[in-house]
C-alpha cells in the first residue's frame, strides 16, 4: 500500500467459518482502512490486491532430543514462536523401548520431526536410534513426515543417513539466535504452503506488537485469543519480538482442548455463579463443534471469557517454564485482539487482562476494533516480507485509530494504605486504597496516577473503563471451594460492573 | 449429515506390526478382517552389516529373512561366507522388525495379536502398512464425533420418537450385536449397560459430555476418540447433551432398521448396507440451532426471517434470525450439512 501500487486492496481476517473483510485505500502513502464487512469463507473479493490473514496449515511437530536441556529448551522456544503444534517429545535418555518410541511417534502423526544432537559423543547414538524408531513407526504412513536435523555437525550427517527414505533438511543450531530464526521461518513457510495471499495470523499479531511499540516508544504486548489459537506477542521499541503462539487453544474450535489441558475446574473457577461441571462441559463441547457461534446468553459469554483466561494462562505457564514469561509481561501497553476484543463491556476485557496476565506494573489497556489491527498487522507483514516500504509510516495512523483504549490498569501492593489520585483531562479524582479492593475511577485519555508506596506518578492512557486500581495482590488468589470462590469472583465482576443484568423471567 | 446413498470409502488406519493385509482388489464385507498383526515386546538390536563385514547398503543382499517375518530363536537372519561363515542370528522367538541405516537389525518377541475389521462392504482400493481403504456403495449418515472402536451389526431403532432418550431399561441381551438408535440422548448409564449386554454400538442425536468422560476418560474431547480395545462405540450425530433427531434423519433410521450397518468412528459416520431403493426420505436438509448458552442443539424447520442486528441478553450485538418463538443469532443457525 504505497504510492505507485494499486490504490485499493482488501484484507480478509479469517475466522472459523467467516471472514471480516476490510477495504484498504492508499491516500498519499498512508493506508486507510474502511468498510468492514462479514462474508462467508470462500467468497472471493473483487479487488485484485487481496490478502488473507489466517491460521495456515496446522503443522504437527515431534521433537527428538538428546540429554542437553538447554538444547531442548531452545527448540521449544522456537516452536512456541513458530506456532507449531508439539505432538511428541522423545528424548534419548528415556527408558522407553524402540517399539514404544515408534508407536508414540506414529500416534502423534507428525508432519515435521526435528532431531537435534547437542553433543555428538553423548547423544549421537541415542538420537540416531530415535530417528530409526521414527522411520520404523512412520513407515508407509502417508504422507511421510519431513525430518529437520540440527545441532552438532558430526551428528547431523549420521542422522541424515539414519533418516534415509524421509525428506531430510539440515538447519543451523537452534541454540543460536540465527538457528532459531531459521527454524521459525521454515516452520512458517510450511504452514503457509503455496498460498501467496496468506499472512499467518501469528505473524500479523507480531507486526501489530511492533507497530504499537514503535508508536509508543515503549514495550507493547498483544494478546490474541481466537476461536482456535492463542497468541502473546511482545515487542520492544526497537522492534525486537518475543512471542508465544498456541495453535489449537482458543475460545471456539479449540475450547475442548483448553479444557483438556487446563482442566474443567480451572475454567469453571472464573464463572461468577455456580455451574455444575457436566453442564459446563456440554457447552464447551458444543461451542467447539459450532464454528463462529455467538454467545447470546450470559453463561455463553462468561464461558468464552473463562476459556480465554485459561488459554492465556496456559500459554504464559509454558512461556514461564521456558524462561520467556517475564519478557512477555514486561509491557507498558497491552492490546487485546480476537474474540476477547469483541466482548460487549470494556470492563470484561479489563478483568480478563488483569487476571489472566497477572499484570504487576501499570499498563494502558486497549482493544482491537473489529479485527482492524489484525488486518493492519497482515499488511505490515506483507510489506516487510514482499512489498517493501516502511510499515510504521504507512500504517501508523490506521494503527492509532484501530487500537481503542479500554483502561489504565494500576496494580497496587495490598499492604499499602492511603489514597490513590488520578490527574487527567477531567481534573483530579481520588479514592481510598483498601486491601483487596478493585475499583475504577472515571478518566479518559492520558492520565497521571499517584499510588501510595510509589514515589513517582505512573502515566498511561485511560479509556471507557477509566483508571482501574487493583489491590488484590499477585498472583490473584481464588478460594478453592465454590462457596467462597463464587462470591469472590462475583464481587470482582460487580466492582467493575462487568456483568450484563440477568434477564427478567 | 443427512442420508446419502452412493459410493463411499472408508480408511482403516493400521497399528504397528502388520503381518498380513487384504490386497488391492479384494472384496470384503463389513466385519471381515482386512489386516492382522502383532504387538511386540522389548526389541533386541542384532549386529548386522558391521558384524558380517559388509557395507550397510550390502546387508539386503545377504538377508535370509524378509523384514517383518516371524522368526524363531536361532534363525539365521543374514549370513556371509562359506567355509568361515559369519551370521546374524535371531536371539529370541519373535519378529524381525526393522533394519537400520547402519545395517543392524531389530528383533522383538511377539506379545499379542490384533486384527482390524472392515467397516464397509466393498473392494479394497488401497493397502499398505499404514492403512487399508475399502470403497463400496452404502447409505451414509455423517455425525460430528465418534467414540470407541468401529462397530458392525444390524441397525435397530431403540426409541419410539426422535425426541426420546434411550432408557437403560430398554437395553438387554436381545440387542446383542446390534447398532441401536438411541434417539435424542444416550446417557453414560445406557452406554455402559449396552456394552455389557453386547450391543455393538449406539447412535444418538446428543451425548452428554460428562457421560463421555465417565466412559472414555478425562482426555475425551469434542472431536471424537477412536480405540482398538474393548470399549463401547458411540456415534454422536448433532451435538452434546440432548439433541432431538430431525424427522428426516429419524425416518431414514426407521426405514433402514434391520439392515446391516457399521459405525466408522474415525470419520464419524453410520454406514448402512441396504439397497438404493429403500425409501429413506425426501433428502431435505433441515437446519440446526445452537442455544445461546451453547447448552443444546435442536432441529429447526419452521418459518423464519432475517431480523438484522439485535442486542442479545449477553449484550452481544449480532445478526439475528426471527424464528417466531424469539430471536437467535444467525451464526447459531446452520444447515445440517454445514461443515462443523
Amino acid at each position: 500500500m504505497t504510492t505507485g501500487r494499486p490504490q485499493r486492496a482488501t484484507v480478509d481476517v479469517a475466522h472459523e467459518a467467516r471472514l471480516v473483510r476490510w477495504a484498504v485505500t492508499d491516500r498519499d502513502g498512508v493506508a486507510v482502512l474502511s468498510d468492514p464487512t462479514t462474508v462467508r469463507t470462500g467468497e472471493g473479493p473483487t479487488d485484485p490486491t487481496h490478502l488473507v490473514v489466517g491460521a495456515g496449515h496446522p503443522l504437527r511437530v515431534a521433537l527428538l532430543c538428546g540429554a542437553d536441556a538447554a538444547a531442548e529448551r531452545a527448540l521449544r522456544i522456537a516452536l512456541l514462536a513458530a506456532g507449531a503444534e508439539l505432538v511428541a517429545v522423545r528424548t534419548a535418555r528415556e527408558t522407553a523401548t524402540f517399539t514404544e518410541q515408534a508407536e508414540a511417534l506414529r500416534a502423534g502423526r507428525p508432519d515435521l520431526v526435528i532431531a537435534q544432537v547437542a553433543d555428538h559423543r553423548r547423544d549421537g547414538d541415542g538420537v540416531e536410534t530415535l530417528v530409526e524408531a521414527l522411520r520404523y513407526g512412520c513407515r508407509e504412513v502417508g504422507p511421510a513426515p519431513r525430518l529437520l536435523v540440527a545441532g552438532d555437525p558430526r551428528a547431523t550427517q549420521r542422522l541424515r543417513a539414519a533418516g534415509g527414505g524421509l525428506a531430510v533438511e539440515i538447519l543451523p543450531d537452534p541454540r543460536r539466535a540465527d538457528g532459531r530464526s531459521a527454524l521459525v521461518r521454515r516452520i512458517r513457510d510450511l504452514r503457509r504452503g503455496t498460498d501467496l495471499a496468506l499472512v499467518l495470523r501469528d505473524e500479523a499479531i507480531e507486526e501489530v506488537a511492533r507497530l504499537l511499540a514503535s508508536r509508543d516508544g515503549a514495550p507493547a504486548l498483544v494478546v490474541d485469543v481466537a476461536g482456535g489459537s492463542t497468541s502473546l506477542a511482545h515487542a520492544t521499541a526497537t522492534g525486537l519480538v518475543t512471542a508465544a503462539h498456541a495453535p489449537g487453544l482458543g475460545c471456539g474450535s479449540g475450547a475442548d482442548r483448553v479444557v483438556a489441558r487446563a482442566g474443567l475446574d480451572a475454567v469453571r473457577r472464573w464463572i461468577p455463579w455456580a455451574v455444575d461441571a457436566p453442564t459446563l462441559l456440554e457447552r464447551v463441547f458444543n461451542r467447539a463443534r459450532w464454528p463462529d457461534a455467538v454467545a447470546a446468553d450470559r453463561l455463553g459469554l462468561i464461558l468464552v471469557l473463562a476459556l480465554a483466561h485459561e488459554a492465556i494462562g496456559h500459554l504464559l505457564t509454558e512461556a514461564d517454564a521456558l524462561g520467556i514469561g517475564a519478557s512477555l509481561r514486561a509491557a507498558r501497553t497491552v492490546t487485546l485482539c480476537g474474540m476477547v476484543a469483541r466482548v460487549p463491556r470494556a470492563s470484561q476485557g479489563v478483568l480478563l487482562a488483569a487476571d489472566a496476565l497477572g499484570l504487576t506494573d501499570a499498563s494502558s489497556l486497549s482493544r482491537d476494533d473489529d479485527d482492524a489491527l489484525v488486518a493492519i498487522g497482515g499488511l505490515a507483514g506483507r510489506m516487510r516480507a514482499v512489498d517493501g516500504g516502511d510499515p510504521h509510516r504507512v500504517l501508523a495512523a490506521a494503527t492509532a485509530r484501530a487500537a481503542v483504549p479500554l483502561a489504565f490498569v494500576v496494580p497496587a501492593a495490598p499492604s499499602r494504605k492511603g489514597r490513590v489520585t488520578v490527574n487527567g483531562y477531567d481534573g483530579l479524582s481520588d479514592d481510598t486504597l483498601d486491601r483487596g479492593a478493585l475499583f475504577s475511577l472515571p478518566a479518559i485519555g492520558p492520565v497521571e496516577v499517584r499510588v501510595p508506596g510509589i514515589a513517582a506518578p505512573v502515566r498511561g492512557v485511560a479509556g471507557a473503563q477509566g483508571v482501574v486500581v487493583d489491590v488484590r495482590g499477585r498472583p490473584v488468589a481464588l478460594p478453592p471451594r465454590d462457596a467462597e470462590r463464587v462470591p469472590t469472583v462475583a464481587r470482582w465482576y460487580a466492582a467493575l460492573d462487568a456483568l450484563a443484568p440477568e434477564p427478567a423471567p | 449429515m443427512t442420508w446419502r446413498y452412493g459410493q463411499t470409502s472408508v480408511t482403516h488406519a493400521l497399528p504397528l506390526g502388520v503381518a498380513s493385509r487384504a490386497a488391492v482388489g479384494d472384496t470384503v464385507r463389513a466385519g471381515d478382517a482386512v489386516a492382522t498383526g502383532t504387538t511386540q515386546g522389548s526389541p533386541i538390536r542384532v549386529g548386522g552389516a558391521r558384524a558380517l563385514g559388509l557395507e550397510a547398503a550390502d546387508i539386503d543382499r545377504v538377508m535370509r529373512v524378509p523384514i517383518g517375518a516371524e522368526v524363531t530363536r536361532g534363525t539365521v537372519l543374514a549370513r556371509t561366507g562359506r567355509r568361515f561363515a559369519r551370521a546374524a542370528i535371531a536371539p529370541v522367538d519373535g519378529r524381525l522388525l526393522h533394519r537400520t541405516a547402519s545395517g543392524d537389525l531389530f528383533v522383538a518377541p511377539v506379545t499379542g495379536r490384533w486384527s482390524v475389521r472392515s467397516a464397509m462392504d466393498g473392494v479394497v482400493v488401497r493397502s499398505d502398512d499404514g492403512a487399508v481403504t475399502v470403497e463400496g456403495d452404502a447409505w451414509a449418515l455423517g455425525g460430528i464425533a465418534g467414540y470407541g472402536p468401529d462397530a458392525i451389526g444390524d441397525l435397530h431403532v431403540g426409541v419410539d420418537a426422535p425426541t426420546d432418550e434411550l432408557a437403560p431399561r430398554r437395553i438387554d441381551v436381545g440387542l446383542r450385536d446390534r447398532i441401536v438408535v438411541a434417539g435424542a440422548r444416550v446417557a453414560a448409564e445406557a452406554i455402559t449397560r449396552a456394552h455389557a449386554c453386547g450391543v455393538s454400538g449406539l447412535v444418538a442425536g446428543g451425548v452428554p459430555a460428562g457421560g463421555l468422560r465417565v466412559v472414555y476418560g478425562d482426555g475425551v474431547g469434542a472431536h471424537g476418540q477412536g480405540a482398538v480395545d474393548d470399549r463401547p462405540t458411540v456415534l454422536c450425530l448433532l451435538g452434546f447433551g440432548s439433541a432431538p433427531l430431525p424427522p428426516a434423519v429419524y425416518l431414514g433410521l426407521v426405514a433402514l432398521s434391520g439392515s446391516r450397518a457399521a459405525i466408522h468412528t474415525a470419520s464419524a459416520r453410520l454406514l448402512v448396507f441396504a439397497g438404493a431403493d429403500v425409501p429413506v426420505g425426501s433428502g431435505d436438509a433441515p437446519e440446526l440451532v445452537l442455544a445461546g448458552d451453547f447448552g443444546a442443539v435442536r432441529p429447526f424447520e419452521g418459518a423464519s426471517s432475517f431480523a438484522g442486528p439485535i442486542q442479545f441478553p449477553s449484550e452481544v450485538v449480532a445478526d439475528a434470525i426471527d424464528t417466531g418463538a424469539g430471536h437467535v443469532p444467525a451464526a447459531n443457525v446452520l444447515p445440517i450439512d454445514a461443515p462443523r
